[in-house]
């Protein structure tokens, strides 16, 4: 997401009634809300009343008073990156064969069904594909290194 | 190159309930594992075999090749697209591969054939056999299997440097062999093998680690640069090799082994 974007959002929750808000977009998520100008807030009372769930204050709410109303901003998954993980315990190849040029490359920009790499197991060569559309934006693992299980191979930012 | 292939001759053959129920022959291809990882020949269906009496990039291990005189041998691949096959444990699938041929030799041919892990079919201490597995995955789903056999039948001579000495069936049995009736044979037992990997893959891995002669010795492993010297204990329930080395016991899940010495 566009971070003008982001600002403008802001911008208009600050202005609107709405007490909070969420918006997602694939795998950005954005969290505002307005805890209100004189924040309420409460101290733990004596444990003898509440003896099983004292409230916990986030120190962030805690905070001395601020002049706008407080935001809490929360971005979860900033990246938004798709991560290829290798389905099996083998040796990552980077190219079909020694000589042959890479696969892909970080930048290129790969379709779903594109092959990124080879992981080699008992003479099983294993081709994996991209599963999303997007480009190489880092390629975790160096050529002919063992990988593992689940072991994250690849990252894609998704187009 | 020799008699053509009879695909009806084959199809009286087989006994298979799906495997090579669809057969592919092609004269020539590049390559028939390629052939059938290559979506955009639109093979979708479960069980298809492609044979070639021509592969003109014949594949190994990586960059390697498989030659083979036209017409005289059996180069095919076999493609599994369901669920059922694609959720076996690859590797000893990829044991189950030799086996199948082994067995298909011995059975039908009398020859006493031996393998060398992970895949390969010797007969007196030569190669009859190649085998590759590849298999495609969109991310970490795997969607597609193709077992790619390369076996040695009627050809009468190998000339070149190979990794290791080649030979056929008809080098070893002075028979010139009926490659519809071998071909028929090895699919049927493949597909026999496939339920007993489901099933019963211990009883896979007894069978194949009897078959293998090299269990015991001091065996070298061989990986790019990387060299390994130790006994061959055993292979474990995941089919890899359990390598006793002096510094420990070693899982070996690729490389190239020959007996040490």
């Amino acid at each position: 997401m566009d971070f003008n974007l982001i600002q403008k959002i802001v911008k208009l929750f600050e202005k609107s009634e709405i007490a909070a808000m969420e918006l997602q977009e694939d795998n950005f998520k954005i969290k505002l809300s307005k805890t209100g100008k004189t924040p309420v807030i409460s101290m733990p009372s004596a444990p003898a009343l509440y003896p099983h769930a004292p409230e916990i204050i986030q120190p962030a709410l805690l905070k001395p008073s601020q002049d706008t109303p407080d935001e809490v901003v929360k971005e979860e998954k900033i990246t938004g990156l798709h991560e290829i993980r290798s389905p099996i315990v083998g040796t990552f190849y980077r190219a079909p064969a020694p000589d042959a040029d890479p696969y892909v490359k970080v930048g290129d920009v790969v379709g779903s069904g594109t092959v990124l790499c080879l992981i080699e197991a008992m003479k099983l060569m294993n081709e994996i594909e991209s599963d999303v559309s997007g480009k190489v934006v880092k390629i975790l693992v160096d050529n002919a290194k063992p990988v593992e299980y689940n072991q994250p191979l690849f990252l894609i930012e998704k187009s | 190159m020799d008699e053509q292939f009879d695909i009806s001759k084959f199809y009286l053959r087989l006994d298979t309930e799906w495997l090579g129920r669809n057969l592919i022959y092609t004269e020539e291809t590049s390559s028939t594992n390629s052939y059938l990882m290559d979506k955009e020949n639109k093979v979708n269906k479960h069980g298809t075999v492609v044979l070639a009496e021509k592969q003109t990039s014949g594949k190994g291990r990586l960059d390697r090749v498989w030659y083979s005189n036209e017409g005289e041998n059996l180069t095919f691949s076999m493609l599994f697209l369901k669920k059922d096959i694609l959720s076996l444990n690859p590797n000893i699938l990829n044991l189950a591969s030799s086996l199948a041929v082994a067995n298909v030799l011995e059975s039908l041919h009398f020859l006493k054939p031996n393998v060398k892990w992970p895949n390969d079919v010797l007969v007196n201490g030569k190669k009859i056999c190649g085998i590759l597995l590849e298999a495609g995955y969109a991310g970490s789903t795997i969607n597609r299997l193709v077992v790619g056999i390369g076996l040695n039948v009627n050809q009468a001579y190998f000339q070149g440097n190979f990794m290791m000495e080649p030979t056929s069936v008809r080098m070893e049995t002075d028979t010139v062999i009926d490659r519809e009736k071998l071909l028929a044979e090895i699919l049927k037992r493949y597909e026999e093998l496939l339920e007993k990997v489901k099933y019963a893959p211990e009883v896979v891995l007894k069978e194949w680690s009897k078959k293998c002669r090299m269990i015991g010795d001091r065996i070298e492993v061989k990986r790019g640069e990387e060299s390994l010297d130790g006994i061959f204990d055993e292979i474990d329930g995941d089919g890899y090799l359990i390598l006793r080395t002096k510094q420990g016991t070693e899982r070996i899940s690729y490389g190239d082994v020959s007996v040490s010495g």
